[in-house]
């Protein structure tokens, strides 16, 4: 049972990353269209097909987390994704400063 | 909210597959320090709480990053889709949760590094600061949107 509950733990966390990764691709549509729309295609293009890229790395990394070795959820050694959770921080405070040009420029 | 009674047993937890020496020798393994060193990565810190833990906080950060990444969403629409005039109001609208979304962003990693922290020292874990702030802006924004919007069909 408690082993079922770290895996039921993992699962729900990469279904997490997934609605994740889903909520980066849909901006990253969002970049499309009003890049389409307005007068900064330049802008809105390759940051929307960055987004959907970032968004289907984002899934990758999340599978990754759920399929996180058996033996290694049974012992406890799960080592937390520092890097990884800042990188995420770091790209969504720079899609923000995109958006924020995008806003103003267009 | 403390993570440390729960941790010291859920440590237990953790070792329930091993024994004897063994056992011993990789619980010896996993500790790390006490103190923190700056930059020092958070897995050579303390002790590892349950993975459950580890997963709960790492889900909760997503949750909050996602509402960052909605309200960034929600600002870049208002300024492309609303129909007011002049230009500038609909910015009034967009800008502010542009940027909302981007504290919530840094807000939400610095939280998930202290309880990450937290867990591992034994400490007591903290609830996001941001809550009740981002609810009263959100608000103020919906407010705004409302007034606008009636003023502008009024014109």
């Amino acid at each position: 049972m408690r082993e079922a509950d770290r895996g039921a733990a993992a699962e729900r966390t990469a279904l997490a990353w997934a609605r994740s990764a889903l909520t980066l691709a849909t901006i990253g549509a969002l970049f499309l269209r009003f890049g389409a729309e307005s007068r900064l295609p330049l802008l809105g293009y390759p940051t929307g097909v960055l987004l959907l890229l970032a968004g289907a790395l984002l899934w990758l990394l999340g599978s990754a987390g759920g399929g996180t070795e058996l033996d290694a959820l049974l012992e406890g050694r799960i080592a937390p994704r520092e890097w990884v959770l800042g990188a995420i921080t770091a790209a969504t405070t720079v899609i923000a400063a995109v958006a924020l040009a995008f806003a103003l420029l267009s | 909210m403390t993570a440390g009674g729960e941790r010291r047993s859920q440590t237990a937890v953790g070792s329930g597959g091993r024994g004897g020496a063994t056992g011993a020798k990789q619980d010896h393994d996993l500790e790390g320090r006490d103190s923190e060193l700056p930059g020092e990565p958070l897995e050579r810190i303390g002790q590892p709480p349950d993975p459950r833990f580890t997963f709960a906080n790492e889900r909760t950060f997503l949750a909050w990053n996602r509402t960052a990444l909605a309200l960034i969403a929600a600002g870049l629409a208002a300024s492309q889709l609303l129909d007011f005039e002049p230009r500038w109001l609909r910015l009034v609208i967009g800008l502010p949760l542009i940027v909302l979304g981007a504290v919530t962003a840094v807000s939400s990693y610095r939280l998930w590094h202290h309880n990450e922290r937290a867990m591992r020292l034994g400490q007591p874990l903290r609830y996001s600061p941001l809550s009740r702030p981002l609810a009263v802006a959100i608000a103020l924004v919906a407010v705004a949107a409302v007034a606008l919007a009636v003023i502008d069909a009024a014109r």
